[in-house]
């Protein structure tokens, strides 16, 4: 039988796949249960790169044809604008640090 | 015939074994308890491994996923054929799913044994590409 070659970003893309579809088995023991430190941690970083990727899609859309009001209401309406404006925040703080700014 | 479960045979291991009685060596219901816990997680975690195999493999289109997802829901133990798994073109050679698509349609549902085996051996593989 081939062995599984799949590369990080398919396994992120399967995560975001299993949150947009609420499944169970993300949260539940017999999945959790199964995992020592290291992995938990490792599918909390998958499960966060999934949820910013998820978050992402909902902004990505063509601006040149959209007037302002159009573009800020798509921005609003989004689901994910709390995570959205904490990792822009996150951002720019470490791009600050790298600077030298704070 | 004395068995794990009788009492006397738990009661007395420590002063069987110390007779070299035969009955020092019956497992309790405990060990059997746990040596069943332990041959269904490790049949999980072999079916969980032929399913990635299967959805990843670079003929995945091929993969009838309906077959895989009867895999992962399989309740009994050792029951689990590889026949399952035989690529099986005619069954779906239009599909245009990806094989991210797959293994997660395979994920999705109540959780089972076998789903958290293979939700570990994407993160396992994931730790190993990082």
């Amino acid at each position: 039988m081939a062995k599984a070659k799949l590369t990080k970003e398919q396994i992120t893309r399967i995560f975001e796949i299993l949150i947009e579809k609420n499944a169970p088995i993300l949260t539940h023991q017999k999945f959790r249960g199964l995992l020592d430190r290291d992995q938990n941690l490792a599918t909390n970083q998958i499960i966060r790169q999934a949820n910013g990727n998820i978050a992402y899609r909902t902004v990505d859309f063509d601006v040149i044809d959209i007037n302002d009001e159009e573009f800020w209401a798509r921005i609003e309406d989004t689901p994910y604008n709390d995570l959205i404006e904490e990792n822009a925040a996150a951002a720019l703080v470490k791009m600050a640090e790298k600077l030298g700014v704070v | 015939m004395m068995s794990a479960g009788d009492p006397k045979v738990t009661g007395d291991r420590r002063a069987a074994n110390a007779l070299g009685h035969e009955s020092a060596k019956l497992w309790t219901k405990e060990q059997l308890a746990e040596a069943a816990e332990k041959k269904a997680v490790e049949l999980a975690r072999v079916d969980a491994e032929k399913a990635l195999a299967a959805l990843s493999a670079p003929d995945a289109t091929k993969v009838d996923i309906a077959k895989a997802k009867a895999l992962l829901n399989h309740s009994s133990k050792g029951g689990i054929k590889a026949g399952l798994f035989a690529p099986s073109a005619r069954a779906v050679s239009a599909s245009k799913v990806s094989v991210e698509e797959k293994i997660a349609s395979a994920l999705l549902g109540d959780a089972t044994d076998q789903k958290g085996q293979l939700a570990k051996r994407l993160v396992e593989e994931y730790m190993r590409l990082s």
